[in-house]
């Protein structure tokens, strides 16, 4: 009878480890919480703003079904100012994003806003050289693209995630101005200041706070379903990025909590490492995509619209090993018209994405 | 001893039970779990050695015979010639079929299906490069003036303005050049260590041959019952036919490469060598081994009997379907009726009997 129960025992021993892919159990790792269920966590403001940003996005993709976008509208929604919002919670909200893109970043923004407006008025039918909507050859999808093919819309929603959320978490929040405050007195609901901030670049992350735990199902019908937890969800399958991110996230708190500062700057490095995977992934993801669907302007154009989309946002991690200058590069070389492009600037990107970010062995599968 | 008896197995049961949920809990697939005992590698094997290669190989000889003949054209155009290609012609548009559906890998790498067969093609822009002169066949906005359909179009509608024009001739060439290149690239590449990789990489995860093939396979399928036959016939437009937008509308060979497509993926799914009628491990009998039944019978000879619904309702057809399709003729609408039948089968219960996940459709509904 006992050595049943022992063989039990052990066969669930066996089955757990072989399970266990990661092999770090260090002391640290073996205390850390399963889920960002911590005291006084607050990213309200980080949560409003996304809600704001998601509202601009519904916005801008009205300019794909024919409708003329106001450039002083999207700037007055940017801003929260003379605008009412149509999420009526965010009408007392004294929160803003155009103040908290990265300031070069936040000057091209202001660019695609404009061309989208110019782009979007009466609209003829858009080709080569020509500004306008074009059907997918299915004629189920339609997107309004600039002369050389240009999504508008998928440059200002994956920028704004790049120029804001990426920026604002892994530049922002996680740097030592940000980060060498005070950790003794704690503020009611919000933590100590360095809690908070901590906190805060976790909101701009936007996931549940049991997200990527064992109990966790994901949700597409869920809120929580948009911006970085929707794309890191999406390459779950091939890099297990929702729970390194969220670990990283855990870890970095946790440290806080325990005023282990060393840890939570190990933490620190761990999150713009796993975060800038899932950037540089989406890139590659819709490169793909793009290659596949290659004779379909439509398709291949929108798709191709998000992945440099992601390309730029590269550049707002501080860990990133590719910068703007090598970042515009990229774009320059391989996408200046993409009615124009062909596999080979397409394959040349991925390699060079998959090289710096130590994607090669799944750029095939992402 | 009674109470013994019953506490034993209910010990043997838990032992077994936990390691059935310890394997489940390892298990990320995302499908269901596999519990069939197959060996995938002989099927793989069989599938590179016996199948894909050698019909690569045969399209690469078809394509470089004709490539022959074509330098030749250029260089003394004759009307022997000319028909002597249009005869070819149909051998090399026939062995396409049996490889267009291998689009993963090295195929995928270079949009290979989206150059070589994008169609309906835009004639005029055909017209206009070869008289331009200056013009790149790589960029994605030639993906509609080259390959395949750019070919059927100029041997079989312009065959005077051929003979008499060399600027069209040498665009000939070029397409021709181009078609071979770019096979010759696949084929090295299943030549030098892809053939490896593929026949090692198993499982059923993102990144397996499986997941590859039946992924690709569908497709191509659903491209079959789209591109083929649904859109010329009018079934997403109300009725509205396109015999234009046939494959090889000009050569008339629309019906025999629409069953020639169905063909070489039943061919596949059976396992059968290239080109002849011996048979190596395959997805049925994978599938055969799963024991799951569809209505009465067993899932892997409902797949079997509906390939072969379709191939004969689509020679039941018997002239090209260019030339019938605006007949509203019921022969047509059976033909795409018993195709559409094999969709959910292939699509949604195969991939579940095997715990393989469809991935090629962009779901992310931006």
């Amino acid at each position: 009878m006992k050595k049943l129960l022992f063989a039990a025992l052990s066969l669930s021993l066996i089955f757990t480890s072989s399970c266990d892919k990661d092999g770090d159990k260090d002391e640290i790792t073996a205390q850390l919480p399963s889920s960002y269920n911590f005291e006084n966590v607050n990213h309200s403001g980080q949560d409003q703003r996304l809600d704001m940003l998601s509202e601009i996005v519904s916005y801008a993709k009205t300019s794909n079904s024919g409708s003329a976008v106001n450039a002083q509208l999207m700037f007055d929604m940017m801003g929260n100012k003379n605008y009412q919002w149509q999420n009526t919670d965010l009408n007392s909200s004294s929160k803003q994003i155009a103040s908290k893109l990265e300031a070069d970043a936040s000057l091209v923004m202001g660019d695609w806003i404009r061309l989208l407006d110019s782009i979007s008025q009466n609209p003829n039918t858009g080709s080569n050289g020509v500004a306008g909507l074009v059907s997918n050859q299915a004629g189920t999808k339609q997107y309004l693209f600039n002369e050389q093919g240009y999504e508008l819309a998928q440059l200002i929603e994956k920028g704004s995630i790049g120029a804001l959320s990426y920026y604002q978490a892994t530049a922002v929040y996680t740097s030592s101005t940000k980060m060498n405050v005070d950790n003794d007195t704690v503020n009611p609901g919000k933590g100590t200041d360095m809690q908070h901030h901590w906190d805060e670049a976790f909101g701009y992350f936007s996931a549940p706070k049991n997200f990527a735990e064992t109990s966790f199902s994901y949700d597409n019908t869920q809120d929580y379903h948009r911006f970085w937890v929707k794309y890191s969800h999406e390459l779950n399958e091939v890099l297990g990025c929702d729970a390194k991110i969220m670990k990283a996230f855990i870890k970095g708190r946790n440290a806080i909590n325990n005023n282990n500062l060393i840890t939570r700057d190990v933490a620190i490095t761990e999150l713009r490492q796993e975060w800038q995977k899932v950037c540089a992934g989406m890139a590659i993801h819709y490169l793909n995509g793009a290659k596949a669907d290659f004779a379909d302007d439509a398709l291949r154009n929108h798709q191709l619209s998000e992945a440099v989309g992601f390309l730029w946002s590269l550049r707002f991690n501080p860990s990133s090993p590719l910068n703007a200058e090598a970042g515009d590069k990229i774009i320059k070389d391989s996408f200046s018209n993409l009615y124009e492009i062909t596999t080979s600037d397409i394959n040349a990107a991925i390699d060079l994405i998959a090289t710096n970010y130590g994607l090669q062995s799944h750029k095939n599968h992402l | 001893m009674l109470k013994k008896l019953i506490s034993n197995s209910f010990l043997k049961n838990s032992i077994v039970l936990m390691g059935i949920l310890f394997f489940g809990a390892c298990d990320k697939n995302g499908g269901k779990l596999s519990q069939v005992n197959f060996d995938q590698k002989p099927m793989l094997q069989n599938w590179a050695q016996h199948i894909i290669v050698p019909a690569y190989a045969e399209f690469n000889s078809n394509l470089q015979q004709f490539s022959l003949l074509s330098d030749s054209l250029v260089n003394k155009p004759s009307n022997e010639l000319l028909i002597s290609l249009q005869k070819n012609f149909k051998q090399v548009y026939l062995s396409f079929q049996a490889v267009k559906c291998f689009e993963f890998g090295p195929a995928s790498n270079i949009s290979y299906k989206a150059m070589l067969n994008t169609y309906p093609c835009d004639t005029i822009k055909i017209v206009q490069n070869a008289q331009q002169a200056n013009y790149n066949l790589s960029t994605a906005a030639n993906a509609d003036a080259i390959g395949l359909p750019a070919i059927d179009f100029l041997l079989f509608s312009c065959a005077d303005e051929l003979l008499n024009n060399a600027a069209l001739r040498l665009y000939l060439q070029q397409c021709v050049n181009q078609v071979g290149n770019l096979t010759s690239q696949v084929v090295q590449e299943w030549n030098n260590g892809y053939s490896q990789q593929f026949t090692t990489a198993i499982g059923t995860d993102m990144g397996s041959s499986l997941g590859l093939v039946i992924n690709a396979l569908n497709k191509d399928y659903e491209l079959i019952k789209n591109a083929k036959i649904g859109f010329p016939a009018g079934k997403k437009t109300l009725g509205q036919t396109f015999p234009n937008a046939c494959e090889a509308v000009y050569a008339d060979l629309s019906t025999e490469l629409l069953a020639a497509n169905i063909t070489s993926i039943y061919n596949l799914y059976q396992g059968l060598h290239f080109n002849s009628t011996q048979r190596g491990p395959s997805l049925q009998d994978y599938l055969k081994e799963t024991k799951i039944s569809y209505y009465d019978e067993m899932l892997d000879q409902a797949i079997a009997l509906q390939f072969e619904k379709a191939i004969t309702a689509v020679q039941n057809i018997e002239q090209p379907l260019s030339k019938v399709i605006s007949q509203q003729s019921s022969l047509i609408d059976e033909a795409y009726l018993e195709i559409q039948k094999n969709i959910v089968l292939l699509k949604t219960d195969l991939p579940s009997a095997l715990g393989v996940l469809i991935t090629y459709q962009d779901n992310d509904g931006d």
